[in-house]
């Protein structure tokens, strides 16, 4: 399977739920405190996000078992889904790799 | 509570405008309570909000959707607070003094803000395509039939075929980073719209008039119990026309001859007639004649007319 790279956002997502299931605002507070504020995820974003990858089965919905937590929508991550985030891993991997032999390993 | 609302069109095109306007009318103390197509409605408000329009085209339709939509917006602190039928989500938020201002924008990268975009565009794109065929229906009658109806028509499709077209353009140039370039476009597709206004009103208020070639038009007060008059006209090139003729006037008999070298080429008469019929003619000189009988009928002091017409 070949794919493109993924945006930043499309990665945190996938990296965000490799634990278990998540809801969008955890998933957006969990980047922003991975990355030091770096990546923030825009609901907007978001949804577009969400939307695509539930298109391409790589997350499914699903509802918590918590009755307080009743509204709240919870996606996890697929099989394909991890599949697409262990191929990112490694391509992303390589790129550090290949900066590596040409800018040493100060980099 | 005190209540304001603002006359305006902003186009599609120019959503990131019109939400520079709402958020500047917040910064007066002015709270969106309804915004729409043509107006807005504001609230005198202390609180101090945010404002962001954003477009989504599918959730209307289904009911997963929009829930997820609407979770995932509301997870983020923002408040919907009305959406217009064509797809376009007026959204706020509490603004805190002094925080971030990432903390207020919807797309946080130029991917996802193209494929919102882009869906837009996919169905600005049906839109032209229903223009173009408006237009090519219209070309071809207006060939056949020369009514104005369809000249303006054609006009206004391909006023707005070009309209949609600089939208699709300025919506292309949106970037997360660079914000609104749009500014100097508006005024090319203010101008593109107002040329489809006039010539769809003037396609309105001419639905039944058509380009005549040569026409004539009779009218006498029927006070002559006979009359006769001759008139000529020239046609310069061979082609097929098509001939009009109207009689108003049900006090009398009207003939109508049209001549070309004295054999009668069409004939016509009676009381009341409208008729449209098609001829071959060759170029020449020709001659109407028109004849009046009033046959004692009647009121003697009515008009009576008679319009031909070769288109």
């Amino acid at each position: 399977m070949k794919t493109e790279p993924l945006t930043e956002s499309y990665f945190f997502i996938l990296l965000c739920l490799y634990n278990g299931p998540n809801h969008g605002y955890g998933i957006m507070q969990e980047t922003s405190s991975l990355t030091n504020d770096r990546v923030k995820i825009g609901s907007g974003t978001m949804y577009g996000a969400v939307n695509n990858m539930l298109k391409k089965r790589w997350i499914i919905e699903t509802r918590s078992d918590k009755p307080e937590d009743d509204r709240k929508r919870l996606y996890q991550i697929t099989g394909i889904g991890m599949q697409i985030l262990e191929q990112e891993k490694d391509r992303l991997k390589e790129l550090v790799e290949c900066s590596k032999k040409i800018m040493g390993w100060g980099c | 509570m005190e209540k304001k609302i603002r006359i305006g069109i902003y186009f599609a095109w120019d959503y990131d405008r019109e939400e520079a306007k709402v958020n500047s009318m917040a910064k007066d103390g002015w709270q969106l309570k309804k915004g729409g197509l043509f107006h807005h409605t504001y609230e005198r408000s202390n609180k101090s909000y945010r404002y962001k329009i954003d477009y989504n085209s599918s959730a209307k339709f289904n009911d997963e959707s929009y829930r997820r939509y609407i979770t995932l917006f509301e997870e983020q602190g923002w408040e919907l607070i009305n959406s217009t039928f064509n797809g376009w989500y007026y959204f706020r938020k509490p603004y805190i003094e002094g925080s971030n201002e990432n903390e207020y924008e919807l797309y946080t990268d130029d991917f996802s803000l193209r494929d919102m975009l882009s869906r837009w565009t996919f169905i600005a794109r049906i839109i032209q395509v229903y223009f173009t065929v408006f237009f090519v229906l219209n070309l071809i009658h207006f060939i056949l039939e020369k009514r104005y109806f369809n000249g303006f028509a054609i006009l206004s499709s391909l006023f707005g075929i070009l309209v949609f077209q600089s939208g699709i353009k300025s919506m292309k140039r949106k970037s997360v980073q660079e914000g609104n370039r749009s500014a100097k476009r508006i005024n090319v597709s203010l101008l593109l719209f107002i040329g489809m206004l006039l010539s769809f009103i003037l396609m309105v208020a001419t639905p039944n008039k058509y380009h005549y070639d040569y026409w004539l038009k009779y009218t006498q007060l029927a006070n002559n119990d006979t009359e006769k008059r001759i008139e000529t006209f020239t046609i310069e090139k061979d082609n097929s026309y098509m001939l009009d003729i109207k009689n108003s006037g049900d006090r009398g008999i009207i003939r109508v001859r049209i001549l070309k070298d004295d054999s009668v080429i069409y004939n016509i008469g009676g009381l009341n007639y409208s008729l449209t019929t098609r001829h071959e003619l060759k170029k020449g000189e020709y001659q109407i004649e028109i004849e009046y009988d009033s046959l004692d009928l009647l009121d003697k002091n009515s008009n009576i007319s008679v319009f031909v017409g070769l288109r």
